[in-house]
């Protein structure tokens, strides 16, 4: 009992002089190991990061070579809190998130700086697409269903009006194509967003949609004469996307689904043609590293296949 | 070790009692400092919750709905500001707002919830043509809001282009994009949002009906256990059950209220999914063993002969039972209360499932909405977590913990006192 | 005088159908308190089983849990290979590890509270120990991101040893052990209030120091009510999932017995991680995960309560079973020799 004693004093002592000293560490040291993050499986950012740098095993599954150590995270910003704390972390977020970081680094890919310019123009090859999917109102399992039908509809079609775009813009979405429509053509279209109807709407999916969908809906449900619509999201992951418009989460049937990623293929056996579905916006998925980090900037996919193998386990070895 | 010497006796004892007085400095010591260590652990917490919540936690805060509310104002069709001219002296200069002279407004920077800069309108001129906005929606004349930022404006340029400037693109970019429009086509004034008063307000809700279901079948199955039940092997077994279930993790729990009750309530009410009546009933679910084990110990130690004497003088097992046991378990059934408060406030897990994670704005009893652990839970989980403002809760939730802690303590006290006499 | 006699007897008839009614009210209450865990264990098997029997992807893409792999593989994956044992082991391992801290912390305050203290600072402490036990585990979840997790980064910096900015196998220890010290040292208070004081006072006649008392005594006496204590907070901690999976790191590559600085993941954090993005076969292999979970819980507990009670064991049937246990493999080891 006291020899326990004697460690779990010594134990707290170390760690106090340590997390008073330790945090003193300056120069960054290309000695040390890489450490690996990575979002849980499942994530669309993940999937998108690993199938774009070409090491598909771990895109959807935790297929590891044998003896990896690495950390998975649950959202962006969890990755860049940690990358942010961890000097000799290497990982993966959205573009979006970044902004005014300034705990960690971007790294282009293939030479390419991660902008909204270079995501555009498809030079930036790490992006994906942000899709939609609405549920078929036909089956008759909501209530109200022509109203909520034609909200659910109109709210998409607002993607494309000049007001519903710049919302996206505003909330880091990146867009591929340019307005045709404006939000007061969008109400002539509907009625139903000029009337007084009491709608309520749910959506579902992905979260790395989150800020995008909140902007959209504070700007939409308060803009249109109709007040008396709401659209409450409930983001949990694109995995949620397809079984909430069909199925329903915890038993809600969600009216929208929202993917971070293509719908797949088993997705689609199970939507039908009344399900329409869509681009909403682009994303960019970017490298990251420790603003520490100073050895390196640049990077391409057979470097990262080769950092997530464990094939190359130090900092130097990639300066070199 | 063996002393061979006479002599040496006494000093051996000397010395073995003064090596037991070290020793026994050295037990009492650190039990104490293991007690100190978990108070210091607790003063922790709290430190932490504190520091990194407290200033989040403002009336706005507790009042406000999550949701943001966005106002969208343009300038009337067919308003071109070339065309007149605008006197703008009587606007009082400041060195850190920027102005845009060709409106009569000046700007400055604020953070909005997830600590990036956004733009607030601070200042205007009598005459800026600002006072002549009107709504996107309904075309009346608006008062442009302070408290609200502003996320963006697109404004229509001398050839009939549309420019559009953005908060984040920096306060200059902004000025010199509203500076080059002669009108506004779209602005939108946004609420910072974030608010918890719809998740508070189910919270309340939910603790009423988990101990309107909870209390009096947990009083009940105490009461069974702790005054009918003969010691057989039924009541064994059932006692086992339920000391069993006390030890399943509320998740598990959470999977099965989701399973049973949703569809349950959906076909009796028309409710389309998670709402308060089925977390109330996964809450009692995870509830039923605490309270029934905290009642029953209160029921057995009435004494037997109370029970007697009331049997003898003619009253039957149901007078018995509301006249002398309940009013003499009052401090087991007040304890249950409390403690299931507590668990109700502090579950997360289990209540996820069962009532869903929507954050709406007005909470009804059969729409999904959300307690105020899994709305923690929902913030942290998403892509952006907000430390600051789950903390800002966690003080809230701490609050009412520690109040609940101590009226436990204040109850147990009074009913001692009371016993005593 | 017939009349009151009538009517005296109608409501004696009326009392004890009220009564029998009431019998049978409360039997029914009792009941359906008991049958929730019937419900929940039926209702987790059937669920969990799924995953080994149905088919969850396409005809030509056959995807359902594979038993021998969910025994053997060593690392988790949720494509049908995926083994639960690593789970297993680092769960236990966690728990055990979370134990070098809070069984002696436990015991230590618990004595401090119910022997040493003086009364005023009692109350301090015990309160303090009664509100650690209400904070509600998503807290304990931020706390260990804000402080535990910079605070083991901070040993392994001084000590040199490189970790994923302090996610590791030892926060999840650390977070666990403060979250079951509350269960822990209630339980062994009361065990060491229920202590003979006719013990104590032999003990102090005999001339011991009340110090050597407390320790030869005292927490001796109490040791089957503070190992109940022990047990609990080991059940506790085992199904711990919201603040182990915020600390631990959830790599689920393998075991890191010799590092205790590396990322792991227990059985409850890997129900969680991820849970959002999971449909189809990877949310109902969890529930499979969770059957596992009861399991270990159980079979944890048999085999806590059979060492509690191998010293008390008064009929000796334990001893009786480990002896013939004893007499099996010395036969077997014969046979080999021969």
């Amino acid at each position: 009992m006291k020899k326990v004693l004697f460690i779990c004093s010594l134990l707290a002592t170390v760690g106090l002089v340590a997390s008073c000293g330790g945090n003193s560490t300056s120069s960054f040291d290309t000695s040390r190991k890489i450490n690996l993050y990575t979002r849980e499986a499942g994530s669309g950012t993940r999937e998108c990061f690993f199938e774009g740098i070409g090491y598909g095993d771990l895109a959807k599954e935790d297929n590891w070579n044998e003896g990896v150590d690495y950390s998975a995270v649950t959202s962006n910003g969890d990755m860049m809190s940690q990358i942010g704390s961890d000097p000799y972390g290497i990982g993966y977020c959205s573009l979006d998130g970044i902004g005014s970081n300034t705990s960690i680094k971007a790294l282009s890919f293939d030479g390419v700086v991660p902008e909204e310019d270079t995501v555009v123009s498809g030079e930036y090859k790490l992006q994906r697409n942000f899709n939609y999917v609405i549920r078929d109102y036909t089956d008759g399992a909501v209530e109200n269903s022509e109203a909520r039908s034609a909200v659910a509809h109109a709210f998409i079609e607002f993607f494309s009006t000049i007001e519903g775009q710049t919302q996206i813009k505003s909330a880091g979405g990146i867009l591929t194509s340019t307005a045709s429509t404006t939000l007061e053509q969008l109400v002539e279209k509907y009625p139903v967003l000029a009337g007084s109807d009491t709608v309520q709407l749910y959506t579902c999916g992905s979260t790395s949609v989150e800020k995008v969908l909140n902007a959209s809906i504070a700007y939409f449900t308060s803009n249109i004469p109709n007040k008396n619509i709401t659209i409450s999201p409930s983001q949990t992951g694109s995995g949620a996307a397809v079984t909430g418009i069909t199925t329903g989460n915890s038993g809600t049937l969600a009216d929208i689904g929202f993917l971070s990623r293509e719908i797949s293929a088993d997705e689609l056996a199970i939507l039908n043609e009344e399900n329409i579905h869509g681009v909403m916006c682009v994303d960019a998925v970017v490298a990251i590293v420790n603003a520490e980090n100073t050895a390196i900037m640049d990077i391409n996919g057979e470097t990262l296949t080769s950092i997530y193998k464990g094939e190359k386990t130090t900092w130097a070895e990639l300066s070199a | 070790m063996k002393e061979k010497n006479p002599t040496n006796f006494t000093k051996l004892i000397e010395r073995n009692i003064k090596q037991r007085k070290y020793k026994d400095v050295l037990t009492n010591g650190s039990t104490l400092v293991f007690s100190l260590l978990c108070v210091a652990i607790l003063f922790l917490v709290i430190c932490y919750v504190l520091f990194t919540g407290l200033s989040y936690l403002t009336p706005g805060f507790i009042t406000s709905n999550y949701s943001q509310t966005s106002v969208a104002l343009r300038t009337e069709k067919g308003f071109n500001l070339d065309e007149n001219n605008y006197d703008y002296s009587d606007l009082e200069r400041f060195d850190d707002v920027t102005y845009s002279e060709k409106w009569g407004v000046g700007f400055q920077l604020g953070k909005d919830n997830n600590q990036n800069d956004v733009i607030y309108l601070v200042q205007m001129s009598e005459n800026s043509p600002f006072h002549e906005l009107i709504r996107k929606d309904d075309s009346t004349r608006f008062d442009v809001p302070t408290d609200m930022y502003l996320s963006y404006i697109i404004v229509e340029t001398k050839d009939g282009m549309y420019e559009t400037a953005y908060g984040d693109d920096g306060i200059e970019n902004f000025v010199t994009t509203l500076d080059n429009g002669i009108a506004i086509y779209d602005s939108n004034f946004l609420t910072l949002g974030g608010g918890i008063s719809a998740s508070l307000i189910t919270t309340c809700y939910l603790i009423l009906f988990t101990l309107l279901f909870s209390l009096p079948l947990g009083i009940g199955g105490a009461i069974y256990l702790g005054y009918y039940a003969k010691d057989n092997k039924v009541t064994r077994i059932i006692r086992a059950l339920v000391d069993m279930s006390s030890g399943i993790p509320s998740i598990i729990f959470g999977l099965v209220g989701a399973a049973i009750f949703i569809p349950l309530i959906g076909s009796m009410t028309g409710a389309s999914g998670g709402n308060i009546f089925t977390g109330a009933l996964t809450m009692t679910l995870i509830l039923l063993p605490t309270i029934v084990k905290t009642v029953e110990e209160s029921i057995e130690t009435i004494p037997k002969s109370m029970i007697s004497a009331s049997l003898a003088l003619g009253a039957s097992n149901a007078e018995t039972i509301f006249k002398i046991i309940l009013p003499n378990s009052l401090d087991g059934i007040l304890n249950a209360a409390i403690l299931g408060i507590g668990r109700t406030i502090g579950e997360s897990a289990a209540l996820v499932f069962a009532l869903g994670t929507f954050i709406t704005a007005a909470p009804g009893f059969l729409s999904g909405n959300t307690t105020l652990a899994v709305h923690i839970w929902y913030i942290l989980a998403g892509e952006y977590p907000a430390y600051e403002q789950a903390c800002a809760i966690s003080i809230m939730i701490f609050a009412v913990v520690i109040i609940l802690s101590l009226s436990t303590k204040l109850i147990n006290y009074l009913f001692k006192k009371k016993r005593s006499r | 005088m017939e009349s009151a006699v009538k009517t005296k007897n109608s409501r004696n008839k009326r009392k004890i159908i009220v009564d029998k009614i009431i019998h049978l009210l409360l039997f029914f209450l009792v009941v359906i308190c008991a049958s929730i865990i019937i419900v929940s264990v039926i209702f987790i098997l059937i669920k969990g089983v799924q995953p080994f029997i149905y088919n969850y992807g396409t005809d030509a893409n056959f995807v359902n849990q594979d038993l021998a792999s969910f025994f053997t593989n060593s690392r988790w994956t949720y494509d049908g290979k995926g083994g639960a044992m690593f789970l297993v082991l680092t769960t236990v391992y966690v728990v055990a590890l979370s134990l070098i801290i809070s069984v002696p912390t436990s015991i230590f305050t618990a004595l401090f509270i119910a022997k040493i203290s003086p009364n005023g600072v009692k109350q301090v402490i015990r309160t303090a120990i009664d509100l650690l036990a209400a904070i509600p585990s998503v807290i304990f979840g931020l706390f260990g991101k804000g402080i535990i997790n910079p605070f083991v980064y901070g040993i392994c910096e001084a000590l040199g040893i490189q970790s994923f900015a302090g996610s590791s196998i030892l926060s999840g220890a650390l977070i666990i052990a403060i979250m079951s010290i509350p269960t822990m040292t209630t339980l062994s208070i009361s065990a060491i209030n229920a202590v003979d004081q006719s013990l104590i006072n032999g003990s102090l006649a005999l001339g011991a120091s009340t110090a050597q008392t407390n320790m030869k005594i005292i927490v001796k006496s109490a040791k089957s009510g503070i190992f109940a204590g022990i047990i609990l907070g080991i059940g506790r901690a085992l199904g711990e999932a919201t603040a182990i999976q915020m600390v631990i790191g959830n790599s689920s590559n393998g075991l890191n017995f010799w590092n205790i600085f590396a990322p792991g993941s227990t059985i409850a954090s890997a129900m969680l991680s991820g849970i959002n993005e999971a449909s189809g076969f990877g949310y109902d292999v969890r529930f499979s995960l969770g059957i596992v979970l009861m399991a270990v819980i159980v079979i944890t507990n048999l085999i806590l309560n059979a060492i509690k009670n191998y010293n008390r064991d008064k009929d000796g049937t334990v001893r009786k079973f480990i002896k013939k246990i004893r007499e099996v493999l010395n036969k077997y080891e014969r046979k080999k020799s021969n």
